[in-house]
């Protein structure tokens, strides 16, 4: 079963998130949280509406993805990861 | 005074007081390259080009750093251009004045991006080389 549910009683969701090539480096809200696929984050909404998902790597084209706790619920009750694949340059 | 008139009065008024409120909000700008390398950057927000370049909301220009901006929010979003410039010596050579001049002058692509007002305060920006750049 998936990591994806949403954190005991806060305004944070953890949620895998998955990134094409594996290697890339993800940034959530303009911070680099670590690089690599397969690893758990945690969305806080507890300061802004929506929260920004970012993916870079040198020979692809970076790719942003938004979400709101709307969105980020419907994946919870969907029991979907986050994804984002990038293409290549 | 007759009383529909004192009430008009006193509804722009209230209207008056309600626009002099314009909420504002400070973000900080940053932008980088694929290769996770600062990148010497405009920021333009609403299209103001001209003031962009008069208030020098450069980022990035002299070494790695951010570019605090207080933004009030005259709409339920505001537009914020991060266009690329080239630097030599800690100087920018050339101050585009549209997105096609900064995408053609410096080899990168320019990005556009809506901010509401609850948006997260920082906002970074990756910026692609343009396609047949090296």
């Amino acid at each position: 079963m998936p990591l994806a549910f949403a954190a005991c009683g806060g305004a944070g969701y953890v949620r895998v998130m998955s990134v094409n090539p594996p290697d890339a480096s993800v940034y959530i809200n303009g911070v680099r949280v670590g690089q690599g696929s397969g690893r758990p984050y945690t969305f806080d909404f507890s300061t802004t509406e929506r929260i920004y998902v970012q993916a870079t790597h040198p020979d692809y084209q970076p790719e942003i993805e938004w979400f709101t706790k709307e969105s980020i619920q419907q994946m919870i009750d969907a029991n979907l990861d986050v994804k984002i694949t990038l293409r290549p340059r | 005074m007759r009383p529909i008139r004192r009430l008009l009065c006193l509804s722009t008024l209230c209207a008056m007081t309600a626009c002099g409120s314009i909420p504002t909000k400070a973000f900080e700008f940053d932008a980088i390259d694929t290769a996770e390398q600062p990148r010497p950057c405009l920021v333009v927000v609403n299209d103001d080009w001209v003031g962009a370049a008069e208030k020098n909301q450069f980022v990035n220009v002299d070494g790695d750093d951010a570019l605090r901006l207080e933004i009030p929010f005259t709409a339920a979003e505001i537009e914020v251009t991060i266009a690329p410039v080239l630097v030599e010596s800690g100087k920018v050579t050339r101050v585009p004045k549209t997105r096609k001049e900064a995408r053609d002058y410096s080899g990168f692509m320019d990005d556009t991006r809506r901010l509401r007002l609850l948006d997260p305060m920082r906002q970074l920006f990756i910026l692609a080389r343009k396609s047949g750049s090296s």
